[in-house]
């Protein structure tokens, strides 16, 4: 009921729109039943002996009515379904925007939870089927309902008996609807459920065809595949059962009261004829026809339950993406992070992503306003959260984080985001032109400035190389780039924003020594006068850093320049002299280590 | 790229999928004729033509009932009705009745038949084309996977089989069902009625008329609405998967800005579909009555007059109401016939797509029971496009146990090798031998169940991470799994992640970083504690840190096993007892790590650039 009710506001607005709708939808169930009542009396006027000049008579008049009402009817069905879909169109595109609005604010934790395809079904598909009960359920809901009224009101004083029977149906459909519901209610999900692991299970073995091959494994996924596939078919089997028989049912019933209308309407018929009380054959008729045109009205409204409870479930769905809490948001008295200098500062700080399980503990770090800090540590260590912590995509679970003296929770987000440059690992760039990548954090700037960014980057010349130069597409639909493009790209991207606070957690994934190279050189410009965070694997970053820290499970268990930390013989020493150190030059002692 | 695309450029040009253009344009030019198809459609029913038999007769015996029931009314009233009210005879209305309930029944029983006929018949043979389909999947070569697109391979066993199926198990019989009711319907009717039957038919070219002329227009409008939703669904998907890049980049207001737009088009297109959707239904009310009305105005001056009966006129406003359907049945019939073969097109494409690497038949098909692990490459020569070879007469033996690593820049062949070796391609010349067999005689699961591969991208399976680590050995172990994590390291971090190895690996890979990926990539060729070991890039992504871990379990790893190791940090790679740098496609030097130092050649470059020079710039 709450999401009905919250619902109900997005359409409020329009409540003047629906006013008039379900007006005209009450007219209207009148106007469409007036040509039935017309044929009424000419079919009763032709009940033998009939005067043939009074029944030819009455015909003008009589068509003149279907026309006109049929054309008044057609004109408020149009009326009404535009603004039907109008209202549901315009709380489709607000409940849209809110809920992409909502997006954008959500703070890394909720993606962290969420996946892609989830937010992206709820901010289409739920919402439109929300729009779609708007714009066609409750309209057609209304209609029946007021069919039902007006036209069983009308034909109750016609006939008592034979509305009675008529309206047996009612309760016959609505019991044969909800039991056919409650049966195929579950197999309809074991179809949608299979269906979908029919298609990950194809999705994952033609990107994964490798792995499948590699493995020798193409049995097991035939196997595998086949056996959902006979699932698939059990279960559409096993509905088409259901489908044959329920349904079918309804129509076995209607005839069978279609029959009983015949056989006691034209008992009726016979027996009153030529008295006072007489039921005339059109009478009959209509009877007949109002029959075949209240059935599906009615199955309809069997049906509603299910429609509404469905499209609360939908509405739910995106009310939570609405609602999802937004763990980092300015305070009420957030004021901007004037200019700075670059100095930040770590002071105890812990985290945790669930609670009792710390990611981060005790950590206490001052960068000076350009140094570079190069953080080591396993898989798991703790240093992309820390990085993380910078530019506040989280917040820390205690202790405080400091720039050029300002606790980062005091100022607002915007403010310290736009002065800080981030390179992340997993490099995204947007299926939008290599200038529109490059000029992502500022769009305004001018194409000079960008080409002096991608020269920097060590980018110019191979976008250069593409026939397109800037304006190349990248992505799905235009060029694929190498990961050294596309890392190359992503530090101009940086670059261009001018940081005064640097963080690159990078990685030199696929990218030859010659591509290592460039970046090489693009990372020492992009590196001068910021202060730098870096989780990099490249050993002269790593030995120039002015301070490089060693995380292993959340804490920092070392920390120095090289020089500091090379005669302490610890960790560090055993890393660089396995990896980072040209094997002529290792020390003796660093010898009898490995 | 925009002029062939036809109206409605604009947006379309930098939103419009490339592949829906081109597939549009297949609808229009089908390469195979619509008899080579059907002929091969025809095979996939045959298996069911019993079935397909009874539904036929179910169907006609359904139409029959549907051209009775007017008549039934028409008798009722003129035969039964007319002389009760003079005779008060009611007994000829019971009967009637009885016929009707019992004509009721016998409907039921042939829905319910006819129903489940139509979905066994369709479903079982989209089984059989997804059967067939994924089955050529396992066994087309990766040149393929290379190239075409997932979406369009997936759409092919999704839903093109579902198109063509329900072509084949459906709409086939409901158009000649359909076809029985209106010719059925016309005679009858002018049987009871030459004139009444001209009259009633004259609205219905208008009827017909309404939606062919509206159905341009609303294709158009309709069009639009799809490619303005789908504007929205690639902004969102855009906006949510870059979202980290996003905020990183306080681009959040112009980002809204843009969604704004695409959504207002959406809004706009929906509008207009909504409006030429009310103008149609108003359109066909209006056609509706004017029929209604022609006929009651003729019928009822021919009662008058004596020609026909009340039964008469009411028989044909039933018949009326049963005509709109199967006429617009099939008039859109050629439309679903275009789709299915279109649908049938794209199918049989796949199905008799070549095989480039085929295993050798199995009359002479060698199994490989034991590995000793010797490879040769004996004058290997290699194309991926003719005319352009990406290896050039390469020659090299790798003896049993040996540990070789390959070197050199991105794009010098090095993978190809390894793709060579396990028979992903055949060479173009040349071949490749394993302990004296050309690997071309071998059989893949033989020659493949040797061989453990960590490929340069590390995909892994929407599974849990122990079924990932297993994927090649189901039968496996905790403890054996356990025991191989141990050694890459990754044993610690999966034990940290929130369901240890029960956690649930993403698509795509997300939940977990890359080096991650690599180490349960890692894992899962050594659990098959191959006789060839083959690491291509493998830790690339793997930290520093980790990879101390790696390289401490790697050498006793390796120990008893042909290895060959891809990498570009030399640190991984100067233990190797050779080093072999290919370079275009060459074998520039061979050696290890101090004779290819002291020979200054191009690994002593290489290796300069990645530890000394930037010591020696800064």
């Amino acid at each position: 009921m709450g999401s009905f009710l919250r619902l109900m506001r997005y359409v409020a607005k329009y409540w003047h729109l629906f006013i008039v709708s379900f007006v005209l939808i009450i007219i209207n169930s009148y106007l469409a039943f007036i040509p039935q009542l017309v044929m009424r009396d000419i079919f009763n006027a032709l009940t033998p002996p009939f005067d043939s000049t009074s029944v030819l008579g009455m015909l003008p008049v009589a068509c003149l009515t279907i026309i006109v009402a049929s054309v008044l009817s057609g004109v408020f069905v149009f009326c009404r379904d535009y603004a039907m879909r109008y209202v549901s169109q315009r709380a489709l595109y607000d409940l849209r925007k809110s809920t992409f609005d909502a997006l954008l604010s959500k703070s890394f934790s909720f993606y962290d939870q969420s996946q892609t395809g989830d937010i992206i079904s709820r901010t289409t598909s739920d919402i439109e089927q929300v729009s779609r009960m708007l714009s066609m359920w409750i309209p057609r809901i209304a209609g029946t309902i007021s069919t039902i009224i007006v036209a069983g009101g009308i034909l109750f004083s016609i006939n008592y008996q034979m509305t009675i029977i008529l309206l047996l149906q009612v309760p016959f459909v609505f019991l044969i609807t909800n039991r056919y519901r409650k049966l195929s209610r579950p197999i309809f999900r074991k179809q949608r459920k299979i269906f979908g692991e029919i298609t990950t299970f194809l999705q994952q073995n033609i990107v994964g065809t490798r792995v499948v091959r590699i493995f020798t494994q193409e049995n097991y996924e035939k196997e595998r595949f086949n056996d959902k596939n006979t699932r698939y078919l059990n279960q559409m089997l096993a509905s088409a059962k259901l489908r044959g028989f329920y349904p079918t049912l309804n129509t076995l019933i209607m005839s069978v009261i279609t029959a009983v209308l015949w056989w006691f309407g034209g008992g009726l018929v016979i027996d009153t004829f030529g008295t006072l009380m007489e039921f005339k054959w059109g009478d009959l008729v209509l009877f007949i026809q109002s029959m075949s045109r209240l059935t599906r009205p009615i199955s309809f409204l069997s049906m509603s339950i299910r429609i509404y409870s469905q499209a609360m479930a939908a509405s739910t769905r995106v009310f939570e993406v609405l609602d999802a809490e937004v763990d980092v948001k300015d305070k009420s008295d957030a004021f901007n992070l004037p200019s700075i200098k670059g100095e930040v500062k770590f002071e105890q700080v812990f985290f945790e992503y669930i609670e009792g399980k710390p990611v981060l503990k005790n950590i206490n770090l001052t960068a000076e306003p350009g140094m570079t800090i190069a953080i080591l540590g396993a898989t798991g260590s703790g240093k992309s959260t820390f990085i993380n912590l910078i530019p506040r995509f989280y917040d820390a679970t205690s202790g405080r984080l400091l720039i050029d003296g300002y606790d980062i929770r005091d100022v607002t987000v915007k403010s310290v985001r736009k002065q800080i440059g981030i390179a992340l690992q997993e490099v995204f760039l947007f299926a939008r032109t290599i200038k529109e990548n490059i000029a992502f954090g500022n769009p305004d700037v001018s194409m000079e400035e960008i080409i002096e960014a991608a020269k920097a980057a060590q980018a110019h010349d191979f976008i250069m190389s593409f026939p397109n130069g800037y304006e190349t597409i990248v992505g799905e639909r235009g060029v694929t780039l190498s990961g050294g493009q596309k890392q190359r790209i992503t530090i101009a991207r940086a670059i261009l924003m001018d940081p005064k606070i640097l963080i690159l957690d990078d990685t030199t994934s696929f990218v030859d020594t010659e591509t290592e190279h460039h970046i090489q050189k693009a990372l020492e410009t992009l590196l001068k006068n910021r202060t730098t965070f870096v989780i990099t694997q490249r050993v002269s970053t790593i030995k120039n850093a002015d301070k490089i820290i060693v995380l292993e499970n959340g804490e920092i268990i070392e920390s120095g320049s090289h020089e500091e930390l090379i005669v302490k013989n610890g960790i560090y020493t055993k890393i660089y002299s396995t990896q980072f150190a040209p094997q002529e030059e290792l020390t003796t002692q660093e010898i009898k280590l490995r | 790229m925009g002029f062939h695309g036809g109206g409605g450029i604009g947006s379309e040009q930098r939103r419009g999928p490339p592949w829906m253009r081109r597939d549009e344009k297949k609808k229009s030019e089908r390469k195979v004729s619509d008899k080579n198809l059907l002929k091969r459609l025809i095979k996939y029913i045959v298996p069911f033509r019993q079935r397909m038999a009874i539904l036929a007769l179910l169907m006609l015996l359904g139409s029959i009932a549907g051209l009775l029931t007017p008549l039934l009314t028409q008798i009722v009233f003129d035969n039964i009705i007319v002389p009760g009210m003079v005779s008060g005879d009611k007994s000829g209305l019971t009967w009637w009745v009885m016929i009707m309930v019992a004509l009721a029944l016998g409907n039921w029983g042939l829905n319910y038949g006819r129903t489940y006929l139509i979905s066994w018949i369709g479903n079982s043979t989209i089984y059989r084309l997804r059967e067939d389909l994924f089955a050529k999947l396992q066994v087309l070569s990766l040149k393929y996977f290379a190239e075409g697109d997932t979406g369009r391979t997936m759409s092919r066993v999704t839903n093109d089989a579902e198109t063509l199926s329900r072509f084949l198990g459906f709409e086939i019989l409901d158009v000649i069902s359909e076809a029985v009711t209106i010719f059925g319907s016309l005679f009858l009717m002018f049987s009871l009625s030459f004139n009444l039957t001209l009259v009633s038919l004259l609205t219905i070219p208008i009827m017909l008329a309404v939606p062919l002329f509206m159905r341009s227009r609303m294709r158009s409008t309709f069009r639009q609405a799809r490619q303005s939703i789908a504007g929205v669904t690639s902004v969102l998907q855009e906006s949510v998967s870059g979202i980290r890049v996003v905020q990183a980049f306080s681009r959040e207001t112009q980002d809204a800005k843009t969604f704004d737009y695409v959504n207002m088009q959406n809004l706009k297109a929906n509008l207009r579909v909504a409006m030429i959707a009310a103008f149609f239904h108003m359109g066909i009310t209006i056609v509706r009555v004017a029929g209604t009305v022609i006929l009651l105005w003729y019928g009822v001056t021919q009662i008058v007059a004596g020609n026909i009966t009340l039964g008469v006129l009411i028989a044909f406003q039933l018949y009326m109401m049963r005509f709109m359907r199967p006429i617009m049945m099939l008039a859109n019939f050629y439309n679903s016939y275009q789709e299915a073969m279109a649908g049938a097109e794209r199918i049989f494409e796949l199905m008799d797509m070549k095989i480039d690497v085929e295993e050798p038949p199995k009359t002479r098909r060698i199994e490989l029971s034991q590995v000793n692990g010797e490879i040769k490459y004996d004058r290997i020569t290699f194309e991926y496009e003719p005319g352009v070879p990406v290896l050039k007469d390469i020659n090299l033996t790798i003896s049993p146990n040996e540990k070789v690593a390959f070197v050199g820049p991105t794009g010098a062949g090095k993978t190809t090798m390894i793709n060579l070796l396990c028979r992903f391609y055949d060479p173009t010349e040349g071949a490749v031998f394993i302990d004296g067999h050309n690997v071309h005689d071998v059989s893949f699961n033989s020659l493949r169940d040797h061989m453990g591969i960590v490929p340069q991208d590390s995909f892994l399976f929407q599974n849990t991470v122990r079924e990932n680590i297993r994927y090649g050995k189901p039968e496996a172990t905790d403890e054996e799994i356990a025991n191989v994590t141990k050694v890459v390291g990754a044993h610690d971090f999966i034990n940290r992640l929130p369901e240890g190895y029960d956690t649930m690996i993403r698509e795509g890979a997300t939940n977990i970083s890359i080096g991650q990926r690599q180490l349960i990539a890692f894992s899962r060729a050594l659990l098959k504690n191959p006789r060839i070991l083959i690491l291509d890039e493998a830790t690339s992504s793997v930290d520093p840190y980790t990879e101390l871990i790696i390289q401490e379990g790697l050498e006793k790893l390796l120990e008893n096993r042909t290895s060959i190791i891809i990498a570009h940090r030399l640190s991984t790679v100067r233990n190797a007892d050779r080093i072999v740098v290919i370079n275009q496609g060459e074998i520039a030097e061979m050696g290890n790590h101090q004779q290819l130092m002291k020979k200054g050649g191009l690994y002593s470059h290489l290796y300069n650039m990645q530890f000394r020079e930037p010591e020696i710039e800064s």
